[in-house]
């Protein structure tokens, strides 16, 4: 009988702990769920798997996903790409106008979103160069 | 019959130790998950890249030299409690505002280089590129500058400041770790826009 209840609170347990949330980390986005910038030339793009390389002079945006606010709210970003022209972070207005553009940092940045905002990762190859720029992920961290 | 309850309480406390155990542990494993190709892990190499360039979308980019160095290892991303922040953090468009001023506020008096950052951005607004855009007035510190400027209407606040960063390099000034933030635009019944902008270089933030 001992042993039955023994198994009754055991199994309580892990009823529990399978319906528990467990807090994440943050969310990765592939670069390949973006999209060439402002209505560029797909072919100046090459997707494979999980990594995109942009031909110079071209720029490829990641929108990130955020959870809604009543406010504004500061998320923290960080990325991983090689070669790169410049790696930006954006936050736009509910109406299309920006609110906030920030220049990486070694791999990371600060982005604040407006209540109803949205934010897109932009990476912009180099003008020119013997490297091939590339993006592979970005990851909200928070 | 001896009583259930000790035991049905007995479990019920293990239940939410374990859980917060394992709650912890989670956490903490999957920080570094999310940047597991990167440091320690095979980088993409000239190889990676040509499987890359040779599929999908059938068309390659410029060819460039072989072999290709990997592309550079990245710092792991810093630990974070919950993809979600906390809404206690969420601010109104007035504290966000007032914090971003006290931040120019309280930055270190002008030097030099603040003043050729305050003749770039001023001739940077008197280029084509920045036609629509009037600047009213631009202040800088040592870190951080703040710029009042009128746009005829939405769309050319939109067109402006889409590339704001081109215009400013375009005229001499360093974007490099260069961020911009707009606490405060008014929709004038004209429909014109004024806007409060403020110029900043990371690690500052807001």
């Amino acid at each position: 009988m001992k042993l039955k209840r023994i198994k009754l609170g055991l199994a309580a347990v892990l009823g529990i702990l399978a319906i528990s949330r467990v807090a994440a980390a943050g969310e990765a986005y592939m670069a390949a769920s973006g999209r060439p910038f402002n209505g560029d030339d797909p072919a100046q793009y090459s997707i494979s798997d999980g990594t995109v390389c942009i031909n110079f002079g071209h720029t490829w945006i990641v929108p990130i996903p955020i959870p809604t606010s009543s406010g504004t709210v500061t998320h923290n970003l960080n990325g991983n790409y090689g070669n790169m022209g410049a790696v930006q972070a954006w936050s736009f207005n509910p109406n299309g106008s920006a609110f906030q553009g920030v220049n990486f940092s070694n791999f990371n940045a600060s982005i604040s979103v407006p209540a109803g905002g949205t934010v897109f990762f932009k990476g912009i190859a180099p003008a020119n160069g013997a490297l091939l720029a590339c993006v592979r992920t970005m990851v909200l961290v928070n | 019959m001896r009583s259930k309850t000790p035991i049905v309480l007995l479990s019920l406390v293990l239940s939410s130790l374990l859980t917060i155990l394992v709650m912890k542990l989670g956490g903490h494993a999957r920080a570094p998950s999310s940047n597991s190709d990167a440091p320690g892990s095979a980088p993409v190499t000239g190889e990676d890249d040509d499987n890359v360039r040779s599929s999908v979308t059938g068309h390659h980019p410029r060819s460039v030299s072989q072999p290709r160095p990997p592309l550079p290892a990245l710092p792991a991303a810093p630990a974070a409690a919950s993809a979600t922040p906390n809404p206690a953090q969420a601010k109104t468009p007035e504290e966000f505002s007032r914090e971003v001023e006290e931040a120019f506020a309280a930055d270190s008096p002008a030097d030099a280089r603040s003043s050729e950052m305050q003749a770039g951005i001023a001739e940077a607004f008197r280029k084509p590129a920045a036609a629509g855009a009037v600047l009213r007035g631009v202040d800088c510190h040592r870190t951080r500058c703040r710029l009042t400027v009128d746009m005829t209407d939405e769309a050319a606040d939109r067109r402006v400041f889409s590339d704001i960063f081109t215009l400013l390099a375009s005229a001499g000034v360093d974007t490099d770790k260069l961020g911009f933030v707009v606490p405060t635009r008014t929709v004038r019944e004209d429909g014109s826009v004024a806007a409060v902008v403020h110029l900043y270089h990371v690690p500052n933030t807001i």
